[in-house]
């Protein structure tokens, strides 16, 4: 039975059970609930977020649900991610967050996991100028406490 | 502290500075899940970018999860509780880092457990030593004022509520952050210390020379070297650079190289049997990486996995050899006992004994290589040896086999009782228990499958034999002559007790002698006994003594005889049921199941002892009703089943806590008896059978079972089997002694009947009467007399006294009917006096209080017949106190109708009765 999502902008999405469980909290919903017709409310989700999240799900709807060990894997690495994802998350910043923070909200691990190691990589490497820059950050530190902090972190640069 | 916004300083910026910037619009959970999948170079310049990211990059959550990724990052708050002054990770790095790094999947749990509480330790250690660890930075790095845990974790909760006013955020999600620094603190740090020492190290792998600075700084001991790889293995875990993949891949390629290096060094060692060498290229490889290798390296250059001489088939040559022999060889020499296998069995104790020193000396005990080196030897040596011995055992001979697996059993719980006390180093009980129980435990099944199957199949045979022998065999059965009886019983249940309490060994021989007893007592006073005598006297002690080994090999099944009873015509058909069964149930175990019918099989095979049983069968005839033997038999089985399974028991305890015992004596041979034989003899004989078999379980039970089982634990399948066998027996007596009764009865009116003249009671006139029973009434009494005799002492005396009351009433109706049939003059009413009184005093014989008065009544009707005048007989007859109620006034009229002169005197007395009628 498929079913309804209704967005922040009231757009309704069908989609199948299965690839809307994808989502933890719309799958606990669901079971709290028990199916029934009404559409489900994500007061969150914009609608052009939530179709970007529902294209992933129907993409991953086959995949077996990650264990706790997975994901929690300590050695996490930002370059081990799936081609198909990689590309999926090639989208303005804006949306990317806005895709990360739907994944947040919605329970979606894997989502979420493919959208911090992203923005892991668009860090990554980059001066912190280029990082302010990427992500038109302010530098709101003052010279000292900016000589301050790089001498801190000395230890971790690759010299 | 950088680490704090301070009030002063947000003020300072214009809030839609914050909000314009995109990245930290993200919730700081979500930034601090993208920054850890960076590597550890990239945190500066996020540190740099802004206050929020820095706050994040600066997180001890952040390093925290570096920490976990190199195997010890789950200490919390280990830190602060740790004893300070402890050495710093400076001064002795090596310490600070876990002696097992890499764990196997080879390595038991025991070892996993050392290692982590190690690398507990080592953290405290690197803990406690902070302050000294930052006092000794000589890097000319900025000194970190973090020497004051208490005042660093302070300052956030007095900044807290300047943060709480950032815009463009929701809650305080800061707080939260500080929150779990609190309890990860100091993450940051320890991560950085370990950092600054490795680092150096782990760069140098990038260029992937083998000459590293490791190898060149740490070169002339190869312990340190080994050390420091293990630490820069588990540093290259965190994630640390850009490259790492290829740094890494380079220092595992070095760590590989150093590791063959090694286990180099350490086979030559080996080889010169050079313990010293062994012991610290051991050392080094257990620091490198647990020396999973080179313990499997040890382990396989023992020469136990490879050449030892000893095969599995010798055992079964020395069977071969000894069963070639004659049979009367065989008979005086028991089987050696697989002597190959208990050899076998002493050389592998020996070898471990042996590799237990060397593992002492050469590797440290958390190692664990003495379990190791076990296991191996329990899972291929011991393995395969059982396994090829049970395949050929089973392929020779079923007995064979049967005895080769608790001889096994036995042989290997003594080697591991040796491994539990063995010095220097040994096993704990529950870890060698359960390897012994992982490799036993499948031909364990398959053995009491086996055993079960033997068990069966051969008492099915046994019985068969026995059953044919007595159907073919014509000759008269044998008693025990009543005389003997008592004493026979006596002495067998002594022997029987002394065979049970006493060792196998040495109980043969009393067996012998019990058995001789039972031969000679029961032939030597038996005239007529058609059996040939001649063999059973004279080599009884040499069958008695094949008839204990034949105990061992007992049967359980049922046995059913019965013949339908012909009480008229006295034919020696006996119709006695042996039953014996054997009830072998398996409890749901977890593991395996034991039954009740594990035996160890006699070193004898089959057919011998099959022929034996039929010579028993044969010549202990017995009266072929119902063999003591058989039922000794069956409880030397149980005895031995008992043995054997005392023997599991430990195992037992093993295989899952199963009470084994419980179920031990559930094995019971039962009697029952149903028919009667017109020689009451033979039922009286089987009664006494019966009775020794009741006490020989007993016996048995007291002696044997009571250490293995509750006596008062009703529910306990031993006892409510006992006790059902004691009901079974006891419902058989009944059942036979009522059919006993029956055809007792019958043979006294037979006897009555035919014997009983019709001038006894009436003799011609003139003719002289003798003052005495008639042959009758002697020959009736005297064949009750002996049969209710033989009975005394069989039965208890319940069963006897209610045996005994139904025996007198009913020979008083049988005499009652009896006396009707006849004619009785004056002059034979003194004979019928006569007959009465001796079946009076029979009857008072009995004890029966309850049926004494019949008789007293009876006695009292002998005076209707021998009073003249009609008057005073009608007086007699309506004196109802006389007769004490057991005659109605109908009943003793009727007798008075038997008066010869009755016609006479009838219409005297009659009237009188009718009179009373009409009145």
């Amino acid at each position: 039975m498929p079913i309804t999502l209704l967005s922040l902008d009231d757009v309704q999405f069908k989609v199948d059970k299965e690839v809307a469980e994808r989502s933890i909290l719309i799958k606990n919903m669901i079971e709290d609930v028990g199916e029934s017709d009404a559409p489900i409310p994500l007061p969150n989700v914009s609608s052009s977020v939530l179709k970007k999240v529902i294209e992933y799900c129907e993409h991953h709807r086959n995949d077996p649900v990650q264990t706790q060990d997975e994901t929690d894997d300590p050695r996490k690495r930002s370059n081990d991610i799936e081609e198909w994802d990689m590309k999926f998350m090639m989208v303005d910043q804006e949306m990317l967050f806005e895709i990360i923070l739907a994944a947040n909200y919605l329970d979606i691990k894997p989502l979420l996991d493919v959208g911090c190691k992203t923005v892991a990589n668009i860090i990554k490497g980059k001066t912190p100028e280029e990082i302010r820059k990427v992500f038109n950050i302010v530098n709101d530190f003052t010279p000292e406490e900016e000589a301050q902090i790089k001498k801190e972190n000395e230890w971790a640069e690759d010299r | 502290m950088e680490l704090v916004f301070d009030v002063d300083d947000l003020e300072s910026r214009t809030s839609s500075d914050l909000i314009t910037t995109s990245i930290p619009s993200l919730p700081p959970d979500i930034l601090l899940q993208c920054i850890q999948y960076l590597p550890v170079s990239s945190i500066p310049s996020v540190a740099l970018a802004c206050r929020r990211l820095k706050v994040i990059a600066y997180s001890d959550d952040l390093w925290e999860q570096r920490l976990q990724a190199m195997g010890y990052g789950s200490q919390k708050r280990g830190g602060s509780q740790s004893e300070p002054g402890g050495n710093s990770l400076l001064d002795d790095p090596i310490d600070a880092l876990p002696r097992f790094p890499v764990q196997s999947a080879n390595m038991s749990d025991m070892t996993r457990k050392r290692a982590s509480a190690n690398a507990q330790e080592a953290l405290g250690i690197a803990n406690g030593g902070r302050t000294s660890m930052v006092g000794s930075d000589h890097d000319g790095m900025t000194r970190i004022s973090l020497s004051d845990p208490p005042a660093a974790s302070a300052i956030p909760s007095s900044s807290s509520s300047a943060r709480i006013h950032i815009p463009g955020l929701p809650g305080d999600p800061y707080a939260m952050i500080q929150e779990s620094r609190d309890t990860a603190h100091g993450a940051m740090e320890r991560f950085k210390a370990i950092h600054r020492e490795l680092w150096p190290y782990y760069v140098d792998f990038r260029y992937g020379n083998k000459d590293s600075r490791v190898i060149q700084e740490f070169g002339k001991e190869v312990i340190d070297v080994a050390r420091m790889l293990a630490r820069l293995l588990v540093f290259s875990r965190a994630n640390l650079t850009d490259d790492s993949d290829m740094i890494n891949e380079n220092l595992q390629g070095t760590c590989e190289y150093f590791e063959n290096r090694c286990l180099h060094l350490f086979e030559v060692a080996y080889d010169m049997r050079d313990v010293a060498e062994m012991a610290k290229f051991a050392g080094v490889l257990l620091d490198l990486n647990g020396a999973v290798a080179c313990i499997q390296i040890f382990i396989q250059k023992n020469g136990i996995f490879f050449d030892n001489v000893y095969e599995p088939t010798e055992n079964v040559k020395q069977w071969e050899i000894w069963q070639a022999q004659p049979l009367v060889v065989r008979e005086n020499t028991a089987y050696p006992e697989f002597t190959p296998l208990r050899l076998f069995m002493q050389y592998v104790e020996m070898e471990v004994q042996k590799q237990a020193i060397l593992i002492h000396d050469v590797f440290p005990e958390e190692a664990d290589v003495l379990f190791s080196f076990v296991e191996r030897v329990f899972e291929d040596v011991i393995a395969e040896y059982c396994s090829q011995l049970f395949d050929e055992c089973s392929m020779q001979d079923k007995l064979l086999y049967l005895k080769s697996v608790p001889t096994a059993y036995r042989h290997l719980e003594r080697l591991v009782n040796m491994l539990v006390t063995m010095e220097p180093i040994n096993i704990p009980r529950y870890r060698i228990d359960k390897l012994f129980d992982r490799v036993f435990a499948p031909w364990l099944e398959t053995y009491l499958k086996n055993e079960l199957d033997w068990v069966q199949k051969s008492c099915k045979d046994h019985i068969d034999k026995y059953e044919r022998q007595r159907s073919g065999s014509t000759t008269e059965p044998k008693r025990m002559n009543p005389r003997n009886r008592e004493v026979f019983k006596r002495n067998f249940l002594r022997g029987f007790r002394n065979v049970i309490t006493l060792p196998y060994k040495i109980s043969s021989s009393i067996v012998a002698g019990v058995a001789s007893a039972t031969s000679s007592s029961s032939h030597a006073p038996n005239p007529h006994h058609s059996a040939p005598p001649a063999p059973s006297s004279t080599p009884a002690p040499v069958k008695s003594k094949r008839f204990s080994l034949l105990s061992l090999n007992g049967s359980s099944s049922t046995n059913t005889q019965s013949t339908a009873s012909a009480p008229e015509t006295p034919v020696s058909s006996s119709s006695s049921t042996i039953f014996t069964s054997e009830t072998s149930t398996t409890v749901p175990g977890s593991t395996s199941s034991d039954t009740d019918s594990i035996k160890s099989a006699p070193g004898t095979n089959s057919d011998p002892t099959v022929a034996i049983t039929q010579e028993m069968a044969e010549e202990e005839e017995m009266n072929a009703l119902l063999s003591v033997e058989l039922a000794l038999t069956l409880i030397h089985l149980d005895k031995d089943a008992l043995q054997r399974l005392g023997a599991f028991a430990a195992l037992g305890g093993v295989l899952g806590g199963r009470v084994a015992t419980e179920q031990l004596g559930r094995y019971k041979p039962s009697t029952q008896f149903s028919g009667g034989m017109t020689p009451l003899m033979d039922f009286f004989e089987l009664v006494h059978v019966a009775d020794l078999i009741l006490q020989m379980v007993q016996v048995y039970y007291a002696e044997e079972m009571c250490r293995y089982i509750d006596k008062m634990d009703f529910l306990n399948d031993a006892n409510k089997e006992k006790k059902a066998f004691e009901r079974l027996i006891d419902d058989g007596v009944a059942a036979g002694l009522d059919k006993c009764i029956e055809v007792l009865i019958q043979q006294v009116a037979h006897i009555l009947e035919t014997t009983q003249l019709p001038t006894d009671y009436n003799p011609e006139e003139g003719v002289d009467i003798e003052l005495q029973p008639t042959r009758a009434c002697k020959d009736a009494v005297q064949c009750l007399a002996t049969h209710t005799k033989l009975l005394v002492g069989c039965a208890d005396k319940q069963t006897l006294d209610v045996f005994f009351q139904e025996v007198g009433l009913r020979l008083f109706n049988v005499l009652t009917k009896h006396l009707k049939a006849n004619v009785v003059s004056s002059q034979g009413g003194f004979v019928l006096i006569c007959d009465l009184n001796h079946y009076h005093n029979f009857a008072v014989t009995l004890k029966q209080p309850s049926i004494t008065p019949n008789f007293l009544a009876l006695k009292e009707l002998g005076n209707v017949f021998i009073i003249q005048s009609p008057t005073d007989l009608k007086q007699l007859i309506h004196d109802m106190e006389r007769f004490g109620g057991i005659l109605r006034v109908e009943d003793v009229f009727e007798y008075a109708e038997m008066r010869a002169d009755w016609k006479q005197i009838q219409r005297i007395v009659e009237r009188d009765r009718l009179d009373c009628v009409v009145m």
